[in-house]
């Protein structure tokens, strides 16, 4: 865009949210997060809370398709983790 | 003497020229999206297979099997269409843009003997066009004569307008289709049958928008025009990290931008006249709209209450959104207010605490939560974090 002198063009991003992170989950033979690598160390799963699969987006260049699970991790904190169909584990900010 | 120069299906070719598409290829201008499926101005090889603006989308291809559809770009038309301003304007003209987005007009006057002949003018303002855009210049006494003289690539004096509009096609006169209807049924093909007709007969049949098209037929309209008030641009842009759909992220971020220019127009000295909205789609168009403040302002809240409206009608997920602004208007724009209201005086309190607390800690500190697609099921896309302007 070519703009007379003196004027003014900038630009300002907004910041998505919960924005999701690779991960490394140790799983259990059905599939369901057992142990998950957190701040440098391997924290067990305490509690999967609940565990749904999404489908979205499937009609851009982009789908999503991740099975989420909700889990509690030692020593008591809260994760929202998920397994793109690709088969990486990525957790929500 | 007015001097017009003409780009022939200007938004046509930059929109191909956007979309890498040939200009040989019969290919139309597609419709907007949510807009009525009817194309828009063709390429001479659509033309030459039938094809004509105005025609829907599925007889269009009826008769050209072969047609391609380009996406209107009316953001890189509009931006393409004000570089060739600024091009005249460098001439030292005073320039009128078309609203057709295709032809720009100025007067001769005072530049003839500034450029060294009129002759001189013409060639320096033929240089001024894009190369390769197939760009005419044409010079008459009167507006419709001069662009009908551009059309043509001539200069065209007082006592040679007549003459000179005679075979042209009455099509072109601007007239409602109605009017155009009824000069067919009455056999009148040229604009010179148009002006051997009674100036009385002509006002029964036509109206006053008939006169004034009889008039511009004998050469005898009004010879004056608007040259535009050359703008001083602020813009600002904001760029999403995923498109954005939902309506109330687009409100927060065109408050962002506006607020932003208002800044910049305070800064400069003035005061915002009229804004641009545009809009990038996630589909590769793009949407464009113009808002002319009934007075200009530097109040980020009235020039809201005119802006944001508009937002509703992008009818595509949204990539990035920018807003250009006319900063020209007078610095003190606006009556202040003798007393504040309770309101007015809390959100200046605000202000105040927010400029200490950016003072301390820089801006990054005071953001605001956006909404982005509360509907969504990931995360990532439910919410944002933007800049907060009080």
């Amino acid at each position: 865009m070519e703009q007379a002198p003196g004027a003014h063009v900038g630009t300002r991003s907004l910041r998505g949210l919960a924005a999701a992170g690779p991960v490394e989950v140790f799983t259990s033979p059905d599939g369901t997060p057992h142990a998950l690598m957190r701040d440098g160390r391997r924290r067990l799963v305490v509690a999967v809370r609940d565990s749904w699969r999404v489908q979205d987006r499937w009609w851009t260049d982009d789908p999503v398709d991740r099975s989420y699970f909700d889990v509690i991790v030692e020593p008591g904190r809260h994760a929202l983790i998920f397994r793109e169909s690709s088969g990486g584990w990525f957790v929500h900010a | 003497m007015i001097v017009t120069a003409l780009i022939p299906l200007f938004p046509l070719r930059i929109a191909l020229l956007e979309a890498r598409m040939p200009w040989d290829d019969p290919i139309a201008l597609g419709p907007e999206p949510g807009a009525p499926q009817v194309i828009g101005p063709c390429t001479p090889s659509a033309w030459g297979q039938g094809v004509r603006p105005g025609f829907r989308v599925g007889e269009a291809l009826a008769r050209c099997p072969g047609l391609d559809l380009v996406m209107p770009d009316p953001d890189a038309a509009r931006s393409a269409a004000e570089r060739v301003t600024l091009r005249l304007e460098d001439l030292g003209a005073a320039v009128a843009p078309g609203d057709d987005g295709e032809s720009w007009s100025f007067a001769a006057t005072g530049l003839i003997r500034m450029h060294g002949g009129m002759a001189v003018l013409m060639r320096r303002a033929r240089a001024a066009l894009p190369v390769g855009a197939g760009g005419r210049i044409g010079a008459a006494p009167t507006p419709f004569a001069s662009r009908e003289a551009a059309r043509a690539g001539v200069v065209i004096h007082q006592d040679e307008v007549a003459d000179f509009l005679a075979p042209l096609p009455a099509g072109r006169l601007p007239l409602p289709q109605k009017s155009r209807s009824a000069l067919e049924a009455l056999g009148i093909r040229s604009m010179g049958q148009v002006a051997h007709l009674p100036r009385a007969s002509v006002l029964d049949r036509l109206g006053p928008t008939g006169v004034a098209a009889w008039e511009m037929t004998r050469g005898e309209d009004d010879p004056r025009i608007s040259p535009r008030v050359p703008p001083q641009p602020v813009g600002e842009e904001v760029s999403f990290p995923e498109s954005i759909g939902a309506l109330p992220a687009l409100e927060a971020a065109l408050r962002i931008l506006i607020a932003r220019i208002t800044e910049h127009a305070r800064t400069q000295g003035g005061s915002v006249r009229s804004i641009v909205i545009r809009a990038r789609l996630e589909d590769g168009g793009s949407w464009t709209h113009a808002v002319a403040l009934r007075e200009a302002t530097c109040d980020p809240r009235r020039i809201g209450i005119a802006a944001l409206p508009h937002l509703a009608r992008i009818t595509a997920p949204v990539t990035s959104l920018a807003i250009e602004a006319d900063a020209g208007g007078p610095p003190d724009a606006g009556q202040l207010a003798l007393v504040s209201t309770p309101d007015e005086e809390r959100m200046r309190r605000a202000g105040t605490a927010l400029a200490q607390v950016r003072a301390a800690g820089g801006a990054a500190p005071v953001l605001r939560l956006v909404e982005i697609e509360p509907w969504s099921r990931l995360p990532e896309r439910t919410w944002a974090l933007g800049p907060y302007e009080a």
